[in-house]
């Protein structure tokens, strides 16, 4: 059985981990509810029927969005696409997270 | 994306020069979002002070708008850019005392209003919404290091809230 030590430690890096996710730009906040939505009916729909609301956002087809998807990654990229709003979102670097193996 | 949101943000602000509603904050999982982790949801709920006066309430001058703009409507919400939202009527004091309240922050420099999380927390708690996943919710973002505990406290006592 680990130590009180390592329960502690272990702990405190799942404290840290929640933290960083509650300070994460709302951008990539966003962009994880992107993936949390595709996920859910990924899982959910191989056990029962949809809900009519459990769609996932249509908000990737914009071409001014600066989001790519590639087969089960989703990037953001700025320099992508023509934005026509005051968007004061520039990231420097794409960056992308993918969906973790079923 | 927040191209979308700032979309959603324009149309509730449009709301309220055109003087249909009074005044908006977001709530729900996506109000949660802006204080805490992401937690997911397929919808953004926005409570509203209508307008309009009396105790009949009508939804007919928002739904009547976003024809008039555009927007679809389907399952009691109105797709904006691609966004389902729900525009909720505050349903009690404790909802109205929370659109009042709510923070002004930004969404690509855009003013948005956002309840703030003691609220979220004592609208949660507060039956009948007090469900299982929102008592969950509530109780995750209870440990939200921005969370005004000493607000918190004052909201659950007036409203005669526990955990």
């Amino acid at each position: 059985m680990p130590g009180n030590e390592i329960l502690i430690r272990l702990r405190l890096g799942k404290d840290a981990l929640r933290e960083a996710r509650r300070r994460a730009t709302l951008e990539a906040k966003f962009l994880e509810l992107l993936q949390a939505q595709r996920l859910f009916i990924a899982i959910v729909q191989t056990r029962r029927s949809l809900l009519p609301s459990e769609q996932p956002w249509d908000v990737l087809r914009e071409v001014r969005d600066s989001v790519i998807v590639d087969g089960d990654s989703i990037y953001t990229n700025a320099e992508v696409g023509p934005v026509t709003s005051s968007s004061s979102s520039h990231w420097s670097a794409p960056e992308k997270l993918k969906l973790p193996s079923p | 994306m927040l191209q979308s949101m700032a979309d959603v943000v324009r149309a509730l602000n449009d709301l309220i020069e055109r003087g249909i509603i009074k005044d908006y904050a977001i709530g729900g999982a996506i109000g949660a979002l802006f204080w805490d982790e992401v937690t997911n949801t397929f919808d953004v709920d926005v409570f509203v002070l209508l307008a309009q006066d009396g105790a009949v309430i009508d939804l007919g001058p928002i739904y009547k708008w976003a024809e008039e703009h555009g927007y679809p409507q389907s399952h009691e919400h109105i797709k904006i850019s691609g966004i389902p939202v729900q525009l909720v009527p505050a349903p009690d004091i404790l909802s109205e005392e929370a659109i009042r309240e709510a923070a002004t922050l930004s969404v690509e420099g855009l003013a948005v209003r956002v309840i703030r999380p003691e609220y979220l927390i004592a609208m949660w708690l507060k039956p009948p919404a007090n469900n299982k996943t929102r008592r969950e919710r509530a109780s995750r973002l209870s440990e939200s290091a921005q969370l005004d505990k000493d607000r918190l406290a004052a909201l659950l006592t007036k409203y005669d809230l526990s955990w």
